[in-house]
């Protein structure tokens, strides 16, 4: 077995749902992760905090930071570690998130065990 | 999804128990926050709610699918607007120094505290949000706006439904009624309106026309257009739920709007039989009666015996006393017909539109045969408001045919055919000529 981080990406901020779409989507995206869960797949999922993000690196000997950024759709919003087999059951699973039907991307890594 | 998620926990591994979303919860809520805001934050904020309001529900969208639905779902997302508007009103009280806002911001702190912190099984939050969606639905209904606004006010901070769904629903442009929604809120915030039930001088003014809303609001999603059946559907019960949310809460009784509610129910429990699996009409003759919703036929005439305290005789005591007799028919045959027409005879007393004249006409017709029938519509053949009415001559069309006219009946159908645009009932018009056609195939060329 090994690990696999999902990096979740949002799509486009979308305002324009109504509060029975909201719910939809919602529904779909429990409906992926409860799966997951419960076939012992799902090893933790976190949410991160929408606007904080910095980068820090160094410039001329001194670590400068950047940031925020600005641009929410390109920000990671969270993250899904997963259980699976291979690779190819990995993208199997990823295919399922709802995420990607709302125009969202999802980054897929295999953590080095 | 439901069923998926089931079958998933039982054949679980490892058992996780996660709260599910109750259908419509995001909606209801939405209109219920909409309301109780609405009452600390003025109507002069509502745009302001609704922003609070949807930033609270998308706010759910971004965490759930992370941490898991919370279990009390309501209670989250009402903590969640509410120190929202908590945050908006300290911001203006302190840099505006606006004494009103710091008084609802205290009466809201103690009205709202210590509920709905999301971690206390079942939504128990629910009763304050009742009267303010009441007092919502009397400044939705307000006499400055045009009936046809006063319904998408209403659905839209009431019910939660947004302009698209709406639009949708009356088929408009989603630009024409979102102008409409935002033209009728400035309205009301220069007009003044107030967050509050009307006084009870003009509250049974103001309820009649709150209650003719919901009746018109039920008709809209009655009506057989084709496509979108879900959201037309979801139209009738929204208005049974609002005129049941007026009819617990009013602060005086209101026969008329039990006596809605009933009629709203009756009908409401026709609709998995009015239509078949291609969506085509089913007639009332022709209904399978096992599909007719039982409880909210027991429920309609619990309302229609609560209706009948008082005096007051109105169209909708009438209207839902016809519709009792058709609900409690074991069938069509055996249908009440002369208790029919004398609850259309009292109808006409009191409301002498020429649509009640029609259905009067079928009733005398169903009580006494045909020809009765005929008779009364052939006075009606002249009514000015009826040369274009599609059920007018469909109507003529079925007398005929059961008097054995068929000729007359074909031309009556074809004329029905031309007047009417909904597709169900053109296919419904069509599959009765093709039947009289098959008959009698020398009409064919006429």
């Amino acid at each position: 077995m090994s690990q696999f981080m999902l990096f979740i990406r949002n799509g486009e901020e979308p305002n324009e749902l109504s509060p029975e779409q909201i719910q939809q989507a919602i529904q779909r995206f429990s409906a992926w992760a409860r799966k997951l869960r419960e076939q012992g797949k799902l090893v933790a999922a976190e949410k991160l905090k929408d606007d904080e993000g910095l980068l820090l690196r160094t410039r001329n000997g001194q670590i400068v930071v950047d940031g925020p950024f600005a641009e929410t759709k390109e920000t990671i919003g969270g993250y899904f570690i997963v259980e699976a087999g291979n690779l190819d059951e990995a993208v199997a699973l990823t295919k399922e998130c709802p995420a990607l039907s709302n125009g969202g991307i999802v980054e897929l890594r295999e953590i080095e065990g | 999804m439901k069923d998926r998620d089931d079958s998933l926990a039982s054949s679980g591994k490892k058992e996780v128990i996660v709260p599910q979303l109750v259908d419509h919860l995001f909606r209801h809520k939405a209109g219920q926050m909409i309301s109780s805001l609405t009452r600390y934050l003025g109507m002069e904020n509502l745009e302001l709610v609704e922003d609070i309001v949807q930033e609270a529900l998308l706010k759910a969208l971004q965490h759930w699918p992370y941490h898991g639905i919370p279990d009390n779902p309501g209670g989250w997302l009402w903590h969640t607007a509410k120190n929202r508007a908590l945050d908006t009103l300290r911001r203006e009280a302190r840099f505006q120094k606006r004494l009103q806002g710091e008084i609802r911001l205290i009466e809201m702190e103690q009205v709202h505290s210590g509920q709905g912190r999301g971690t206390t099984g079942p939504d128990k939050d629910a009763h304050p949000f009742e009267d303010d969606q009441l007092s919502m639905m009397f400044i939705g209904c307000h006499p400055s706006l045009s009936r046809e606004v006063q319904i998408a006010l209403v659905l839209n901070t009431v019910s939660g439904f947004s302009a698209a769904e709406i639009a949708r629903a009356f088929l408009v442009s989603e630009a024409t009624l979102a102008q409409r929604l935002v033209r009728a809120k400035a309205r009301l915030r220069t007009t003044n309106a107030r967050f509050e039930l009307p006084e009870t001088g003009s509250l049974t003014e103001r309820l009649d026309a709150v209650l003719d809303v919901l009746y018109l609001l039920f008709n809209e999603g009655y009506q057989a257009h084709t496509g979108e059946r879900l959201l037309r559907e979801e139209l009738c019960l929204e208005a049974i739920h609002l005129c049941r949310l007026l009819v617990n809460h009013l602060p005086e009784k209101s026969p008329r709007a039990h006596a809605l509610l009933a009629l709203l129910l009756f009908q409401a429990s026709r609709l998995k039989a009015r239509t078949d699996a291609n969506g085509n009409l089913v007639i009332l003759a022709e209904q399978d009666r096992s599909l007719w919703d039982r409880d909210m036929i027991r429920d309609g005439l619990l309302h229609l015996g609560l209706s009948a305290d008082g005096n007051t005789l109105t169209e909708f005591h009438m209207q839902a006393a016809v519709a009792a007799k058709h609900a409690v028919s074991e069938s069509f045959e055996r249908t009440d017909w002369a208790g029919i027409l004398s609850d259309y005879e009292s109808l006409l007393e009191i409301a002498t539109s020429p649509i009640v004249k029609l259905n009067h006409a079928v009733a005398l017709a169903m009580a006494h045969g045909s020809q009765a029938g005929l008779e009364a519509l052939m006075r009606l053949k002249d009514d000015a408001s009826l040369k274009k009415y599609h059920l007018l001559f469909a109507t003529f069309g079925e007398m005929y045919e059961r008097s054995g006219k068929i000729q007359e009946a074909i031309e009556s159908y074809r004329e029905a055919l031309v007047l009417t645009e909904n597709e169900a009932e053109q296919r419904f018009l069509q599959k009765k000529l093709q039947k009289l056609l098959i008959l009698h195939p020398s009409d064919r060329t006429s």
